[in-house]
């Protein structure tokens, strides 16, 4: 038996931590295992701009002349599409009847976290979320990984888009190498620092690399294979030799992307993100065997997570600053047509859509999002959100979210205030709603 | 793998690393007495995505630096746009001007050819060991620890305070801390703030991190909307150095302040990224010292990098992660106008593994020569911020 709590609290329970927390319109009923288990054989689609428009909008601003009004024309461009695809990503968190699915994809997109500091991530961290992100996960984590290394949004942030083999035919034309996608292939994607290689190792991932980079010269733009980018022959990797080629590169990677130690750092990252700030090793070796015998499903190991009865500990997690935003929001019922401009509040409360500082993406752990100043701000905020929310039933709120999991201590609270707006803020703001 | 830096594989090393800590009694850092006292005041900007040492303070006299990144080199000093000359063989980047004037004034240092723990030239793994004090992940950050021996000022707020709205390892642990961050949110009145305390005081994460939050919220803002007003358009990081500098100049405001600075990690076009943010940290410098006012006579300001970048340009017109890097010293506490190094050579032999600037110091080193000389912090407290040790103390950092 993994769920031992009370029906109710399982449900509300599961809501919220394999979801965004419940939303009053959307009541459950029923074992919370089979509600969750069968999202994981849907991929609900999402519209958005395609590739080719992202990048046509991103070459659009860097073909301006600098300074002119066609260039400040093309950045507000640019700027509108990152604002629309950061309020669609969080306006699908908010509304979805799939928020275990989308949770998933939440983790993967923070997994390959592209930052948006740069005209080109700016215009296609949207299309990298919904092409490779979304449109992998009934998948492997290797085909996670091929994806996701040839989708120009990951080339540019990790700037692979001018690298060329020092021996290759564009070196001749003043191209040249960089190790930085390779570096993280090997740290952040897959192997993880613990794995022993060397910069050697570095180095030939990176030269692997040469020559994934980018079409702008005819439409449809997109990923781009240029062979006089690559370095001449081959590259031994982690012991493995591989020919520096894309078909090569692509081995190499299914070679990293279902090696133990992958699935291990990978199980690690789950379980910090599902179950523990200081997940058990029982835990991490349930998912990285998943992960093993399945051939690396992101399924089997979304369905190892939930097998974890340590999963079934209530509060054990607190909700990051934009999960806190989301769950307010679903609380609310806000739809699609009704939401706030949420890239802004997101960033106001400290965790800006797609913008972590560095490539390794949001933390999952409490201690970086408890700071005084964090915990001020995430405050103010829901006070802010709560005082704009004056007709809402908190009592049907409460139910649909975290009521059956409130301490005597938070219910005698709300039994103590003075009215429901008072209510309100009582209830965003205890422990049981800020933690999952 | 032969340098001073060379280590066995990675996780053994740590694992035996951990254990060591075990025995050295990490943990005990409450029960010292604190024994130094405080109108001395530190600041410590953490630069990360690794700052190309090279680049901010260029050995322009080393015969090797051309080959290796003529590209990437500012034109020499005198010449328009140059770098400062800081002495004839080194020049600053020209983009930080207003350091220079610090370092001419005798109120500026640097120290070169500096190392972390090695991090096998990962970011990540080098802020760990950074901002821990420790090549191996400690429960608390080497900052924080340095708040349990800096005796509480007058008023309620905390000695250390971390500026902006994000927490890093160096100042999580065991001593509590004020953090302030500019809010787009009305803050909340003082019936919000006791009734939300109250709810949250049996929570033993929220609970006491919501209590010194809302007491110190309101001191600070007192402090903040006491002082001069702020500079209008200023850029995020300057802003929150203004307000490190206000905070720690009132006589009820903490003793010691952590900012962060980014956007360093310079792969491709290094020169044009370079000019665009060192303008920014400069501006950091120059922010501090005159919403410090008097009390930046007593202040030291420390920058510190997870690593340097490679001596060499790479293909892409930036540089990929290195090892050895360049940290800075200002404040009118800093015996300034010098440059500290044991240079090491850019030839290619001289090189740590024929590719980075190789470490003469460890930062830990520099660190612990400003506890000591500038806060006073003794040998006790030096063993509990940095448990696996800090190397022999460098005189001459502080003046005085």
């Amino acid at each position: 038996m993994i769920v031992t709590l009370p029906p109710k609290q399982a449900l509300a329970h599961a809501a919220s931590r394999f979801g965004f927390g419940g939303r009053p319109d959307q009541p459950l009923t029923g074992d919370p295992m089979i509600w969750l288990s069968q999202q994981l054989a849907v991929q609900p689609a999402v519209a958005g701009p395609n590739l080719d428009t992202c990048l046509t909008t991103m070459a659009t601003y860097g073909r301006a002349p600098q300074g002119s009004a066609a260039q400040a024309q093309a950045g507000q461009a640019l700027m509108q599409l990152l604002a629309e695809e950061q309020q669609a990503y969080l306006s699908n968190a908010i509304t979805t009847t799939t928020p275990f699915f989308e949770r998933l994809v939440f983790f993967w997109a923070n997994h390959f976290a592209i930052q948006v500091d740069s005209p080109p991530t700016c215009a296609l961290a949207g299309t990298f979320v919904r092409d490779v992100i979304r449109a992998n996960m009934g998948g492997t984590f290797s085909q996670l990984l091929q994806a996701a290394i040839q989708h120009p949004a990951l080339v540019y942030s990790l700037s692979n888009e001018q690298s060329a083999g020092p021996k290759s035919a564009a070196a001749l034309h003043g191209y040249g190498f960089n190790e930085n996608l390779g570096r993280e292939t090997l740290e952040l994607f897959t192997v993880g620092i613990e794995e022993l290689y060397s910069q050697a190792d570095v180095d030939a991932m990176s030269f692997l690399l040469t020559g994934i980079t980018v079409n702008l010269s005819s439409h449809p733009y997109g990923a781009l294979y240029r062979p006089f980018m690559a370095q001449p022959g081959s590259s031994t990797l982690l012991g493995q030799t591989f020919r520096n080629t894309l078909p090569g590169c692509m081995s190499a990677l299914h070679m990293l992307g279902t090696k133990p130690a992958t699935y291990v750092h990978l199980a690690t990252k789950l379980a910090t993100h599902f179950i523990s700030d200081q997940p058990r090793q029982a835990d991490i070796d349930t998912i990285a065997s998943a992960l093993s015998w399945s051939g690396g499903s992101l399924f089997a190991a979304a369905h190892a997570v939930l097998s974890c009865t340590n999963a079934w500990i209530p509060l054990a997690k607190l909700r990051t600053p934009q999960d806190y935003l989301i769950a307010i929001m679903r609380a609310a019922n806000i739809t699609a047509a009704t939401a706030p401009a949420l890239p802004a509040l997101a960033s106001a409360i400290g965790e800006p859509v797609w913008q972590p500082p560095f490539p390794n993406g949001w933390s999952d752990l409490a201690s970086a999002w408890s700071g005084p100043a964090q915990l001020n701000v995430r405050l103010q905020c829901a006070c802010s959100l709560a005082a704009k929310m004056p007709d809402l039933h908190v009592g049907e709120i409460c139910a649909a979210t975290v009521g059956p999991l409130l301490s005597a201590h938070t219910e005698a609270a709300l039994n103590a205030a003075s009215g429901p707006a008072e209510q309100l803020v009582i209830l965003f703001t205890s422990p049981e709603f800020q933690r999952r | 793998m032969t340098s001073p830096h060379a280590h066995g594989p990675s996780l053994g090393r740590r694992t035996a690393l951990l254990g060591m800590a075990a025995s050295l009694g990490v943990g005990t850092i409450r029960t010292a007495q604190a024994t130094a006292s405080y109108a001395n005041k530190l600041v410590v900007l953490n630069i990360r995505g690794g700052l190309d040492g090279l680049a901010a303070v260029a050995p322009y006299g080393d015969q090797h630096l051309a080959a290796l990144r003529a590209p990437l080199m500012a034109p020499p000093p005198g010449s328009a746009g140059g770098m400062f000359d800081l002495g004839g063989f080194y020049g600053l980047h020209p983009a930080l001007r207003s350091l220079y004037q610090m370092y001419t004034a005798g109120q500026a240092l640097v120290v070169h050819a500096v190392g972390n723990a090695d991090a096998d030239r990962s970011h990540f793994q080098g802020q760990d060991y950074l901002q821990a004090g420790e090549p191996m992940l400690l429960g608390s950050g080497w900052l924080n620890r340095l708040a349990s021996f800096v005796p509480s000022g007058t008023g309620p707020l905390q000695n250390l305070v971390n500026l902006g709205l994000s927490t890093t390892l160096l100042v999580e642990g065991p001593a509590p801390i004020a953090g302030w961050s500019p809010s787009s949110f009305a803050p909340l009145n003082s019936s919000q703030a006791n009734e939300i305390g109250a709810l949250l005081a049996p929570d033993p994460l929220l609970g006491p991190a919501a209590a010194a939050c809302f007491a110190d919220a309101v001191t600070m803002g007192e402090i903040i909307g006491g002082g001069p007003p702020l500079p209008a358009g200023l850029a995020n990081e300057v802003q929150l150095a203004w307000v490190a500098g206000a905070l720690l100049a009132a006589p009820n405001g903490p003793s010691i302040a952590a900012l962060t600075f980014d956007q360093v990690d310079t792969h491709e076009n290094q020169v044009s990224r370079l000019n665009a943010e060192l303008p920014i940290v400069d501006a950091i410098f120059a922010a501090l010292k005159t919403s410090l006012g008097s009390a930046w006579n007593s202040t030291v300001v420390m920058t510190m990098t997870e690593f340097g970048r490679t001596a060499a340009m790479n293909g892409t017109g930036g540089t990929d992660h290195g090892t050895g890097f360049a940290m800075f010293l200002a404040g009118g506490a800093v015996a300034g106008g010098k440059i500290v190094a044991t240079w090491p050579g850019l030839a290619s032999n001289q090189l740590y593994q024929g590719r980075d600037l190789l470490p003469t110091l460890d930062f830990r080193q520099v660190s612990a020569s400003v506890l000591s000389s500038h806060l006073g912090i003794g040998a006790t407290g030096l063993a509990n911020i940095f448990p696996g040790g800090y190397g022999s103390l460098i005189p001459g950092l502080i003046a005085g």
